[in-house]
């Protein structure tokens, strides 16, 4: 219950800030602006879906944008360097980034260390790897189909790589909320000892997690060069926590153990939207952060109210 | 030159005389938490005051992330689009990034110009306004060493990385002015500072130890370096006895000018940068950007008249603002950035 009055708040919050920013500009409203803006969501919601499932597991991934990175400069150099085509090259990438992803997993299941510490250090190291690789130049000159994946839109209106944003929130949704394997990554999240005693795979389901957040990490890498039209080892810098961000005003507990894929795309969602209209209402990017942190602010204090609520019900 | 001010002087007449519309423009920097843009955006609102007056209204804009970010500058280009500005004056923080969002601009029927730093693509943009070409950098940094050391002084050079594009473009300009001017000049040694400031210090720290007393001038083309080189030559007590030059903004150098054992620092005026990149956007919207014998002249208001280059060391449609501008004792205090 206490999961869809969540949502509830989210999806009032997202109807407030449709009213607000439909008053503060003409624009905003505009079809052709909405779903312009959801263009550049597209790899903030896609990288969104692991995380959530990661930091309900109590854990966190600060690599991902830094692998989205390594993918999209490990897709270019596949591309032009060894001359395959850039559609394979993409998902090769991908599959890199699902390795990247598999390492973290790796050194936090065996080696046992704090997924906040191992990922802090491949963010580091896996930015550093592009940015050798790269020499601090970008690859440029994709074909044509490629970078119409990345900037153009079916009917001239609906983005095409949201349809695979869309695809990926519907089914990570149902493996969180309704597979086995999403119960198992609550069941870790609400006490990890008592998981494992309960014969819950723990460390595969974490391996798994983390190679999926890899995985995401570099399809993202690939929809992201496609549309800027190039391989930079710059690409997404500080996107992790604008990825975690949404996540958070989602309403998934950074604690572990609650959260759900529709909040955290509902997350996204606001993010982006009040972001749109501000920057079309005229509004300075720096009142533009603390009006994002306000509602940050209000909405995790808002989910502790209905949290003790429900608690005090007996839920 | 007196019919280049007729010139200028006519377009102003004219446009007066249409008395014109009202056009939009929005100005998107690198970032606008840095005095260096707060200094461009300065001189943007001036033009834009200034061509009110002359009875060109402009409803100006001006905005962008508050740090470097390429993604929110891609964003806030993007969502801008939506209100069909006139013109869009960028400074791209990746020269290959931004060229989507520039062409999709361009493709609406907007007059795109960068200015500061340029995109990868020319034609994802209509001009670019650059702050002052490799060529005269080189030789003005050159020129200065001739001027207080002599045509025969021995140099060195603190660059920042061996990869850095910008500084190698300038040390080869510097190299071409000492052939073409002062063929006795020489270059003694290049060292590598990676624009880290212990790194820097130690290059310089190393040049003053190998070359000393056959050594009479530092260059460093870079603001990381510069105040290095000036703290390794005051530490080494040779304050008057090498002379030093380089880029770097005047807040840099600012305590070395003033303690004199620096003289000259040479960069570009961000204010005019600024200034001209309205006028340059305001005349492509309005279609003041004309052509005599076959070469384009926009008017730069109170700087004068500028040519159009049509290919200006490998960029395409270039307005150069002019000759570098160097900071001494006299003038840095009236800059901030």
């Amino acid at each position: 219950m206490r999961t869809f009055r969540k949502e509830f708040v989210l999806l009032l919050v997202l109807i407030l800030v449709f009213v607000i920013m439909s008053f503060l500009s003409k624009e905003f409203l505009r079809v052709s602006n909405l779903l312009e803006a959801l263009r550049y969501a597209v790899e903030m919601g896609i990288m969104a879906v692991p995380m959530t499932m990661v930091i309900v597991t109590a854990g966190i991934d600060l690599s991902v944008a830094s692998n989205l990175a390594l993918s999209s400069i490990l897709m270019g150099i596949i591309w032009k360097y060894l001359g395959i085509n850039i559609w394979i090259a993409g998902i090769m990438a991908s599959i890199l980034g699902a390795g990247a992803g598999a390492l973290n997993g790796a050194l936090i299941t065996r080696l046992k260390i704090p997924p906040i510490v191992v990922t802090l250090a491949t963010m580091a190291a896996y930015r550093g790897i592009a940015t050798g690789l790269s020499r601090g130049r970008g690859i440029t000159g994709f074909p044509e189909s490629f970078q119409n994946f990345g900037q153009g839109s079916l009917g001239g209106l609906v983005p095409y790589s949201i349809f695979i944003w869309i695809a990926i929130a519907i089914i990570g949704h149902i493996v969180l909320s309704k597979s086995k394997f999403g119960r198992y990554v609550f069941a870790i999240g609400h006490n990890e000892v008592g998981a494992l005693y309960s014969t819950v795979p723990v460390a595969k389901v974490k391996f798994i997690l983390y190679t999926l957040s890899g995985l995401m990490a570099g399809l993202s890498g690939m929809i992201y060069s496609a549309r800027i039209g190039a391989s930079k080892s710059n690409a997404f810098m500080g996107g992790e926590l604008e990825v975690i961000t949404a996540v958070v005003l989602g309403g998934t507990s950074i604690t572990g153990g609650e959260g759900n894929i529709l909040g955290s795309t509902l997350g996204v969602l606001i993010i982006t939207f009040l972001k749109n209209g501000l920057n079309l209402a005229r509004i300075p990017h720096s009142i533009q952060s603390v009006i994002v942190g306000i509602v940050l602010v209000i909405a995790i204090v808002s989910y502790t109210k209905l949290g003790a609520r429900a608690f005090k019900e007996g839920k | 030159m007196r019919k280049f001010l007729i010139f200028g002087v006519i377009i102003a007449l004219i446009s007066i005389a249409l008395a014109a519309e009202s056009i939009k423009i929005f100005m998107v920097p690198k970032f606008t938490g840095a005095p260096y843009f707060v200094a461009t955006e300065k001189g943007a609102k001036a033009a834009v005051e200034e061509l009110k007056a002359l009875g060109l209204p402009i409803d100006f804009y001006y905005t962008g992330s508050s740090v470097a970010n390429t993604e929110e500058e891609i964003r806030i280009i993007s969502n801008l689009l939506e209100q069909n500005p006139d013109a869009l004056i960028v400074s791209a923080n990746d020269e290959d990034a931004l060229v989507p969002v520039l062409k999709k601009a361009k493709q609406k029927g907007i007059v795109v110009v960068t200015y500061d730093a340029d995109v990868s693509d020319p034609t994802a943009r209509d001009y670019f306004v650059n702050q002052a070409s490799f060529d005269a950098i080189g030789a003005v940094l050159i020129d200065l060493v001739a001027e207080n050391v002599g045509p025969e002084a021995k140099i060195a050079i603190v660059s920042a990385d061996p990869n850095a594009a910008n500084q190698n473009r300038w040390i080869e300009a510097m190299k071409k002015r000492m052939k073409e001017k002062y063929p006795k000049m020489e270059l003694l040694t290049i060292k590598y500072g990676y624009d880290r400031p212990a790194e820097s210090f130690q290059a310089a720290q190393d040049i003053i130890n190998a070359y000393y007393p056959n050594l009479d001038a530092i260059i460093a083309p870079t603001s990381v370096a510069f105040p290095m080189v000036a703290e390794a030559v005051l530490k080494a007590g040779l304050k008057g006895k090498i002379y030093i030059t380089g880029l770097a903004t005047p807040n840099d150098m600012r305590k070395y000018v003033k303690d004199g054992v620096v003289k000259h620092v040479v960069l570009w005026n961000p204010v005019d940068l600024g200034y001209l990149a309205v006028y340059v956007a305001n005349a492509a919207v309005r279609g003041m950007i004309n052509e005599v014998n076959g070469t384009k002249y926009v008017c730069g208001g109170k700087l004068g008249l500028y040519k159009v280059y049509e290919e200006l060391e490998g960029k395409k449609s270039v307005v150069l603002l002019g000759p570098p501008f160097i900071f001494d004792i006299n003038n840095i205090d009236q800059f901030n950035f």
